[in-house]
């Protein structure tokens, strides 16, 4: 029911600059996932849009309204924090009507929405629970519950789901996608897990040192990412950098990787190449074939197998060529390799990354 | 390879660990029975003493047990013995200390703690400067401000008052139960605090609503801390009591002084008890309370 605009806002800690001049538009329903290393202002972006914390420059616009100055609770917008921050020595029903209570809205609404709030997080059967006597999962729920009932147009999330197990935060994860696709509310996710920003997200900002690398689809962070950082940060195995030299950047683009002669027809670029630039070429793990099975595969590249790792699902195969390390992830039933063996691997040229070596962005 | 099946018999020790009494052991129970007794024993003179009568204790004979055990020398002690020109025992400073330690400890008490939780939770620019200041409060010898007060409270007409002395005690337990306070409440996640204010709750709501109920174990400690503090205190009752306000304290140490003639120890041990029961009740009744409110913090609840 509300987008929401931060204009150039700025955070300092005395002299430590946190945020600089941080422009972002979100835009009603979406689902906006802040991802970033630990320590790259994506809490505080967060806690910034909450107004639990100032900001020193710009404006905070949320619904058309500009709250810069307005008070957390005035600026239409309810806060999941991943400590869940549940008031210990009330019980599930008043941690969740107490906002409510707070803003003296009648009882008998307090009851009717804290009902519904439970009834869609399946936490009713706790309602005269102290938090102390609940799991984990559940008390994530009972915190997700006091962000609903306050019927919000903007929902923060502080990484909810970071300190449950595995299990849990995949169960939790679906819970949090079902609550967007039925609330239709906008959301802004903080997170440090790219899984959770790959799964949750309608759109992506990967930040770094207070600035927004990238913002994009999942899908465009992924496949095509503005530089290395936003390469090397999304997707595990990380994708594979190999250090070459620009050999021809006419029609034909070809790139020397150390020795191998790569015609790169397919790639689209995004900067103009020039011959005789270094450059970084990256490849992302599975898009490496071992058989010539994939059509459409016009690259090779000759590696040495190091060690075999079995996930299950799929194999992760390390190699090393001229003394860079080479992940290869292949289905399980992919033809066996020896350690140590030389091995031969092909590649779409459509697949590859090219980034400058010197400025780090994307060509 | 991994076996799972268990062999029938093991080898070397196995199950739980012997328990056997080690010299170790016995010479740790030996050093706190000697001090037990070590501190104990002045307590066992001052009870049987004052359960004595004169003709007994003239005898000389401290630690036997009393012939005819009796309270007289008690109620003497709580309502007759002379100071200076009045006899009315300690029971007026009794009234005194209760009057003087009930406000006082409530005061500092809730003080310390809203200065804690402003000094915690809504910090301002320059507030760990401020709070700097009033730890050294702590520190400052009272010696040096007594003359001063003395002055101030003459001008205010509140020297030799009851509430002149809660003023005071109010005042002086401050800088010790606000770093009590904040201490306790750096444990206190901020989330839960950042949370309250999302749902609305203001700098009054969120002291009484969230943080003093999760509080129950610092406030115990304080009070205790305080209760036995001011109680206990002969200074401050000394000096500001005047002649209408001295605490207990200070009105046994004036009993003991007036005293001519023969010394009466019964009366003496009993007035002495008499004063420090009060205390005493306090941590026999909270002792454990007061370790578990002094740990806390140190592990996750």
């Amino acid at each position: 029911m509300a987008d929401l605009e931060i204009r150039g806002v700025s955070v300092a800690y005395g002299a430590l600059t946190v945020l600089e001049e941080l422009n972002l538009t979100v835009p009603d329903e979406e689902f906006l996932v802040l991802l970033g290393p630990s320590g790259c202002g994506k809490s505080t972006l967060l806690n910034a849009i909450a107004g639990l914390q100032d900001i020193s420059t710009g404006q905070v616009v949320i619904g058309g309204k500009n709250v810069t100055w307005a008070e957390p609770s005035a600026r239409g917008i309810a806060m999941v924090f991943q400590s869940y921050a549940l008031y210990p020595r009330m019980s599930v029903y008043r941690n969740l009507a107490y906002s409510l209570q707070v803003a003296r809205l009648p009882r008998a609404e307090i009851e009717d929405r804290v009902h519904r709030a439970a009834e869609m997080l399946q936490i009713t059967e706790l309602l005269e629970r102290k938090p102390a006597m609940l799991s984990g999962g559940q008390r994530q729920r009972v915190a997700i519950g006091r962000a609903l009932v306050r019927d919000a147009s903007v929902f923060l999330f502080d990484e909810p789901l970071s300190n449950l197990d595995a299990q849990l935060r995949v169960e939790l994860r679906v819970e949090i996608k079902r609550l967007h696709r039925e609330l239709k509310r906008t959301m802004i996710y903080v997170t440090h897990d790219q899984v959770e920003a790959m799964t949750l997200a309608d759109k992506i900002a990967v930040l770094k040192g207070g600035e927004i690398q990238q913002l994009g689809t999942p899908d465009a962070i992924y496949d095509t990412p503005a530089n290395l950082f936003v390469a090397g940060f999304v997707g595990a195995p990380a994708m594979n950098f190999l250090s070459g030299t620009v050999q021809s950047a006419g029609p034909d683009l070809v790139v020397d990787v150390r020795g191998t002669q790569l015609a790169l027809p397919k790639y689209a670029r995004t900067a103009a190449p020039v011959a005789g630039q270094k450059v970084v070429l990256g490849i992302r793990p599975e898009r490496l074939n071992l058989d010539n099975r994939l059509v459409g595969a016009d690259c090779r590249l000759t590696v040495d197998v190091d060690v075999q790792e079995s996930l299950g699902s799929e194999k992760v195969i390390w190699a090393r060529y001229q003394g860079q390390q080479i992940a290869i992830k292949t289905p399980v039933d992919a033809p066996a390799v020896t350690d140590g063996a030389p091995l031969e691997l092909n590649f779409s040229s459509a697949n590859v990354s090219l980034f400058d070596a010197d400025t780090e962005t994307r060509l | 390879m991994t076996t799972q099946s268990r062999p029938q018999q093991f080898e070397g020790p196995h199950g739980p660990r012997p328990r056997r009494v080690s010299p170790m052991r016995v010479v740790t129970y030996a050093i706190l029975i000697a001090a037990a007794l070590f501190f104990l024993l002045p307590v066992y003179v001052m009870i049987i003493t004052s359960l004595k009568p004169m003709e007994e204790i003239r005898t000389g004979a401290m630690l036997a047990l009393p012939q005819n055990p009796s309270f007289e020398a008690w109620s003497i002690a709580w309502s007759q013995a002379c100071s200076g020109v009045r006899c009315e025992g300690v029971a007026p400073g009794f009234w005194n200390s209760v009057q003087i330690t009930i406000p006082s400890v409530i005061v500092s008490v809730l003080a310390g703690a809203l200065t804690g939780y402003t000094m915690s939770f809504w910090k301002f620019r320059g507030s760990n400067l401020v709070f700097a200041i009033l730890i050294f409060g702590a520190f400052v010898p009272y010696q040096i401000l007594l003359y001063p007060l003395v002055r101030v409270y003459a001008s205010l007409g509140i020297f030799g008052t009851v509430g002149g002395l809660v003023i005071v005690h109010s005042i002086f337990g401050l800088p010790l139960t606000t770093l009590m306070f904040r201490n306790f409440f750096v444990s206190i996640p901020t989330e839960l605090f950042k949370a309250a204010r999302v749902d609305g709750a203001g700098f009054l709501r969120i002291f009484w609503q969230i943080v003093l109920p999760m509080s129950a174990p610092i406030i115990v400690v304080t009070v205790i801390w305080q209760a036995t503090g001011i109680w206990n205190d002969f200074l401050m009752g000394l000096v500001f009591g005047g002649r209408e306000a001295k605490p207990m304290t200070a009105l046994l140490n004036n009993i003991i002084l007036s005293e001519f003639g023969e010394r009466r120890y019964n009366v003496e041990m009993a007035a002495t008890f008499l004063t420090a029961l009060v205390p005493l009740a306090i941590y026999l009744l909270s002792g454990r309370w007061f370790v578990r409110g002094i740990t806390a913090g140190s592990v996750k609840g």
